[in-house]
C-alpha cells in the first residue's frame, strides 16, 4: 500500500513536471525587439515628432506643386519625388517619406523635396516637423513663389492643427502677399 | 611477531565486514526488486522527460543566436552622378561582385571600357525590396551617362545598389549564418547530402542500424571513411545539445534525443534545422555555418543560385570543413566533390549529363574577402551607442538585427587614408616626437545631419579610445562664431561693419585672479570693424563684444545651436574654455551649415528584423532655433575667414571657387588644434592634439585645417551657396561704414538685416565717380 501511494506520487509529479515543460517551452519563444522611440538625436529634438489631431488627413488636398513643376532636371528627382507621391495616396507615408529622404541625399537644396516632405509629416500628424520643414523649403524656394505660397498655406493649416488661428491668419496673408 | 598478527588481524576484519555488507545488499535487492525496478524506471522516465524538454525548449524557441549586421549608405546611381569608371569599379570590388567575361548569376560583371554589364543582387531595403536586375550602365566624362535595364531595354532613371556591409555586432561566440528556408534550398543539395550523409533519412527514427552497417561496409570496401554512421538527426542533435565528448554516455543521450526530435518533428523540420547549423567553415574568428552562408562564403551567390558543382562541393565539406577547405586544400575539395557526384550519380539522384557539366568544372570558390568587423571601430561605437538607447545589448547581437547607417563607405575609406597621410606629414615637418599625436574627425551631409564619416584615432582602423566621441576638449575660437552670431541677431545694434574695440582686457574672475587674455600675435588692433573682428580671430575685441551683450546671451545661443552639456557663463567661455568632443562640435556648426536650422545628427536611418520588419526609422527632422538672417550673416564672415583670415591656407589645396565657411581653434599654449567648416555638401570637424594634454606646436590652420583640406579637397564636390533670407538686404559702405554708392571708390556691399544699414550718406555719393560714369555711359 506504502509503495502504490509512492507510486502515484511519483506519476503525479511526472505530469506536473510535464505539464511545465509544455509552459516553458512557449516561454523560450524570444520577445520582439525592444519598440524604442525612433529619437537620435545628439541634442534631442523631441517636440518635432510629436503628433497633433489634424482630423482626416486625405481631407486636405496639396497645393499645386506636382514633381514637374520643381525645379529639378534631374530624372532620378522627378522619379523619386514620383514614388514618393503614390506612396502616399497608397497611405504609404512612412515609404513616401524615407523615399524622399533619398532625394534630399541627391538634391539637399531642392526646396519642392522638403515641401514634400513636410506634406507627409502633416499627414503623419507631426505637425510641428511639417512647419520647421515648411520653413526650411521657404528658405531655399528663394525666388520660387509657387512653392512659397504653398509652404505658407501648409504652414497656416499646421497653426490652426496647433491651435494657434492668429498664426494660421498670419501665414495665409503671407500667401497672399506673394499672390 | 606482533606486525605479523596485525597483519593478519588487518587482512581479516574487512572481508568478513564485506562479506556481511554484501550479503545484505543482496538480501535487500532480493526483497525490494519490484520497488527498484520502479524507482529505475521511473526515474528513467523522468530523465527521458526532462531531455524532452531540452529538446522541444531550444528546438522551438530561438535556435540561434544571430549577430546583427550594419550597412552603409547604399550608393543610388542615376543619369549625370560624378562617378568615374575606376571608382565603380572599385565599388563593384567592395560589393563583392566579380568580374567574369559573360556574367551568368547575380554579382557578375563584364567591363569593356566605359560600359558595365551587371548582374545585380537582390536587397530587401527597411522600406522597399530591389529586385534583381540585368543591366548595362554607361560612363562618360567621369560621370553616369546612362542605365539600361536590358530585360526591356528601358532606361532607369534610379539605381539603387545593394549597401556595403561594414560591420557586424556578434554574441560572444562568433557563428556567422544566414538563414534558409527548406523551400529555398536546391533539391541537388537535399539530395547530395541525404546521398552521402544519410541515405535513409526518411525512414529511419533518428538512429539508423541499417545505416550505420552500410557506412560500415562502403568505408571497408573503399578502403577510406567515405560515409558516416550517424544519421543526420544525429549529427544534428550532437551539434545542437550536445558537447563534442566522445563517450558511450553520449552516444545513448544523442540516440534518445535523436529519437524525441524525430516523433516531435516533421523531417522536413529537422532537414531544416541540420542545413541552418551544420558547421562548413571558418574565416578568421567567424565560424561559417548552415548553407545559406557558406554559399555567400565560398561562392558569394545565394544558396538558391547554385550549380550542381558548387553544391556538391559543399555537400563534401559536412564531412571536414578544414580538411576539404577548397581554397586551403584545392585537390582534395575536388576530389570529394567529385566523389559526391559519382554518389549522387550512383543513386539516380542526378542525370550523368549533369554531372559530366559538373565534372568539367573547377572549384568556382569566389576569392576570399575577409569581413574585418572592426574595419571602421569609431563610426560602428557611434552606431552602438546610439542603438544602446533603443535595445539591449543582447537583442543586437543576437536578433539578426539589419542596422541601416548613414556610413559612406568611400568617403570613410577616403578620409581615413588622407587623414592619416596628412597627420604623418605633419609629424615628419615639425619634428613631432612620434606616437604622441592623436586627432578625431567627423563628417556629415551639409543638409539632413547623416553623419559618412567618423575616425576617432591616428590610426583609424585601430579600436580604441574614440576621440571623435569622448575626447572631451576646450573648443577654443570655435566658440567665437557663436558670440558674433548673438550680436549679429541684435541687428539693431550690430551689423558686419559695427566697430568694435580690440584692447587690453583685464576683467577679475572669481577665484579672485585677474583674466588678461591676449590676442595669438600678442598685438593690439584698436578698433576693427566686427567681421574682421571674427576673420582674424581677435581674442580682445571678442572679449568685449562678448562682454557688452552678456555671456548668458552666448551660452543661450550655444545651447540654441545643438550644444548639450552644461555650459558656464564665464567671460573665459568666450574665448572657448567650453569643452566638447569633436562630434558635439560637429553638431553645433551643422547649425549653421543648415542656415540656422538645427538637425540632429544620425548615424542610423532604419532597423530591421532579421525577417527584414522595419522595427525603427532615424528620420531626418529640422528646427529652426537661430534667425536665419543672423547665420547668414556670421556665415558669411566664416567665408572671409577662408579667403582673408586664419583659415586662408586652406585655398593652397583647394579649389577658390568651392566658397568654404570655416574657423580655426587653438587653444592656450597650443594644446588643442581645432578647424569646423563646410562646403556645400558636407560639413567636417578636425580635432588634433596629445592624449595627456601636454601642449604641441600646430595651431589651428598649421595642424587641423591641413588635415581638414586634404579630406575636404578629395570629397567636396559643391560649392557653399548661402541663400539670403527674405529680410537680408545688400547695402554698399564706403571705408566709414557710411551709405555709399558705386560711384565711391573702396565701397563694398555688405548684407544687412533690412533696417539696420547704415542710412547716414557718404559724401562720396554722386562725386566725382558718378559724373565720370555718366560721361562715359553717355
Amino acid at each position: 500500500m506504502h509503495v502504490r501511494l509512492k507510486l502515484i506520487w511519483l506519476l503525479g509529479l511526472v505530469v506536473v513536471l510535464s505539464g511545465c515543460a509544455g509552459v516553458s517551452m512557449h516561454n523560450q519563444v524570444p520577445a520582439p525587439v525592444g519598440q524604442g522611440h525612433p529619437s537620435s538625436s545628439a541634442s534631442g529634438d523631441e517636440g518635432a515628432s510629436q503628433t497633433y489631431p489634424i482630423g482626416d488627413p486625405n481631407e486636405y488636398q496639396q497645393f499645386d506643386i506636382s514633381p514637374s513643376a520643381s525645379s529639378t532636371g534631374n530624372a532620378a528627382i522627378l522619379a523619386l519625388l514620383d514614388t514618393a507621391r503614390q506612396a502616399r495616396q497608397e497611405g504609404r507615408l512612412d515609404v513616401a517619406a524615407s523615399t524622399l529622404e533619398r532625394a534630399v541625399r541627391i538634391e539637399p537644396r531642392n526646396p519642392v523635396v522638403w515641401h514634400e516632405l513636410a506634406w507627409v509629416r502633416f499627414q503623419q500628424k507631426q505637425v510641428r516637423l511639417a512647419v520647421s520643414l515648411a520653413e526650411k523649403s521657404n528658405l531655399l524656394a528663394e525666388q520660387n513663389t509657387r512653392i512659397r505660397v504653398s509652404n505658407w498655406l501648409l504652414i497656416s493649416e499646421c497653426e490652426e492643427a496647433l491651435g494657434n488661428p492668429v498664426g494660421a491668419e498670419r501665414a495665409r496673408e503671407q500667401a497672399s502677399n506673394l499672390q | 611477531m606482533v606486525k605479523k598478527k596485525v597483519k593478519t588481524k588487518t587482512r581479516k576484519r574487512p572481508s568478513r565486514a564485506r562479506k556481511s555488507i554484501v550479503q545484505k545488499i543482496r538480501t535487500y535487492l532480493g526483497e525490494n526488486r519490484f520497488k527498484l525496478g520502479v524507482v529505475f524506471v521511473v526515474s528513467s522516465l523522468l530523465y527521458v522527460i526532462y531531455l524532452d524538454y531540452v529538446v522541444r525548449s531550444q528546438f522551438e524557441g530561438k535556435r540561434w543566436a544571430l549577430p546583427a549586421h550594419v550597412y552603409a549608405n547604399p550608393v543610388e546611381l542615376y543619369q549625370g552622378l560624378p562617378l568615374s569608371v575606376n571608382q565603380f569599379e572599385s565599388l563593384l570590388a567592395d560589393l563583392r561582385f566579380q568580374n567574369v567575361s559573360r556574367p551568368s548569376a547575380a554579382g557578375m560583371y563584364r567591363r569593356s571600357g566605359d560600359t558595365f554589364t551587371v548582374k545585380t543582387r537582390a536587397f530587401t531595403f527597411w522600406d522597399a525590396a530591389e529586385s534583381a536586375q540585368t543591366l548595362n550602365i554607361q560612363f562618360s566624362e567621369n560621370k553616369v551617362a546612362s542605365i539600361l535595364d536590358l530585360s526591356n531595354q528601358q532606361t532607369l532613371p534610379i539605381l539603387r545598389l545593394e549597401p556595403v556591409r561594414v560591420g557586424s555586432f556578434y554574441p560572444s561566440h562568433k557563428e556567422e549564418r544566414v538563414l534558409v528556408k527548406i523551400d529555398e534550398v536546391p533539391q541537388t543539395l537535399i539530395d547530395g547530402l541525404i546521398a552521402i550523409e544519410d541515405r535513409d533519412f526518411y525512414e529511419h527514427y533518428g538512429v539508423s542500424l541499417k545505416g550505420i552497417a552500410r557506412a560500415l561496409l562502403t568505408n571497408l570496401q573503399a578502403g577510406k571513411v567515405v560515409q558516416g554512421g550517424s544519421t543526420l538527426t544525429q549529427q544534428l542533435v550532437k551539434n545542437f545539445f550536445l558537447t563534442s565528448e566522445r563517450s558511450l554516455w553520449r552516444k545513448a543521450k544523442e540516440a534518445v534525443m535523436s529519437l524525441i526530435l524525430e516523433i516531435r518533428y516533421e523531417k522536413d523540420e529537422i532537414l531544416e534545422a541540420y542545413l541552418n547549423e551544420v558547421f562548413l567553415g571558418q574565416d578568421g574568428v567567424r565560424s561559417i555555418n548552415g548553407f545559406g552562408m557558406a554559399s555567400v562564403f565560398y561562392f558569394n551567390q545565394p544558396l538558391a543560385s547554385l550549380k550542381p558543382h558548387q553544391v556538391a562541393l559543399m555537400v563534401g565539406l559536412v564531412k571536414g570543413p578544414s580538411y576539404y577547405n577548397p581554397r586551403r586544400n584545392p585537390n582534395r575539395a575536388q576530389e570529394r566533390r567529385n566523389l559526391v557526384l559519382e554518389e549522387m550519380v550512383k543513386l539516380e539522384l542526378l542525370p550523368e549529363e549533369q554531372q559530366r557539366i559538373a565534372l568539367s568544372h573547377g572549384l568556382d570558390v569566389s576569392p576570399l574577402k575577409r569581413l574585418n568587423n572592426s574595419r571602421f571601430p569609431a563610426y560602428l561605437d557611434l552606431v552602438k551607442r546610439q542603438l544602446a538607447r533603443d535595445y539591449q545589448e543582447e537583442d543586437l547581437t543576437s536578433e539578426g538585427l539589419n542596422i541601416f547607417s548613414t556610413l559612406d563607405y568611400s568617403i570613410q575609406t577616403t578620409a581615413e587614408r588622407l587623414f592619416k597621410k596628412t597627420m604623418d606629414a605633419l609629424v615628419k615637418d615639425y619634428g613631432v616626437k612620434k606616437g604622441v599625436l592623436q586627432g578625431a574627425m567627423v563628417i556629415t551631409r551639409r543638409e539632413g545631419g547623416e553623419i559618412v564619416a567618423v575616425i576617432g584615432d591616428r590610426n583609424p582602423p585601430f579600436n580604441g579610445f574614440n576621440r571623435a566621441l569622448d575626447a572631451i576638449r576646450p573648443i577654443g575660437s570655435l566658440v567665437k562664431p557663436a558670440v558674433y552670431l548673438t550680436a549679429l541677431e541684435d541687428s539693431s545694434n550690430y551689423t558686419l561693419i559695427t566697430p568694435i574695440e580690440d584692447a587690453e582686457v583685464s576683467l577679475m574672475q572669481f577665484s579672485g585672479e585677474l583674466w588678461e587674455p591676449k590676442n595669438y600675435d600678442e598685438l593690439v588692433h584698436g578698433i576693427v570693424p566686427l567681421h574682421s573682428a571674427l576673420t582674424h580671430s581677435y581674442n580682445l575685441a571678442t572679449v568685449k563684444l562678448g562682454m557688452d551683450i552678456n555671456v548668458s546671451k552666448v551660452k543661450r545661443t550655444l545651447e540654441r545651436l545643438g550644444v548639450n552639456r552644461p555650459i558656464k557663463p564665464y567671460p573665459s567661455l568666450l574665448l572657448g574654455s567650453l569643452a566638447l568632443p569633436p562630434i558635439e562640435v560637429t553638431q553645433m556648426y551643422q547649425t549653421f551649415a543648415g542656415e540656422g536650422f538645427l538637425t540632429p545628427l544620425r548615424s542610423i536611418q532604419s532597423v530591421t528584423s532579421n525577417e527584414h520588419e522595419r522595427l525603427q526609422r532615424y528620420p531626418l527632422t529640422v528646427r529652426q532655433t537661430v534667425k536665419p538672417s543672423a547665420v547668414y550673416l556670421t556665415n558669411t564672415i566664416m567665408q572671409e575667414v577662408m579667403t582673408k583670415g586664419t583659415g586662408r591656407s586652406a585655398y593652397q589645396r583647394l579649389s577658390p571657387t568651392l566658397n568654404l565657411a570655416g574657423k580655426t581653434g587653438t587653444t592656450d599654449e597650443l594644446r588643442d588644434s581645432w578647424f569646423a567648416g563646410f562646403s556645400g555638401d558636407y560639413l567636417a570637424v578636425v580635432w588634433l592634439g596629445r592624449d595627456d594634454n601636454k601642449p604641441f606646436k600646430f595651431t589651428g590652420a598649421s595642424g587641423a585645417l591641413q588635415v581638414w583640406s586634404a579630406v575636404m579637397g578629395a570629397i567636396a564636390k559643391e560649392p557653399l551657396q548661402l541663400t539670403p533670407p527674405d529680410d537680408i538686404e545688400f547695402v554698399t559702405v564706403d571705408e566709414s561704414g557710411l551709405l555709399a554708392d558705386e560711384s565711391c571708390s573702396n565701397a563694398v556691399q555688405y548684407p544687412f538685416i533690412k533696417g539696420s544699414a547704415p542710412t547716414e550718406k557718404s559724401p562720396c555719393r554722386g562725386g566725382l565717380g558718378k559724373w565720370l560714369n555718366r560721361i562715359f555711359n553717355d
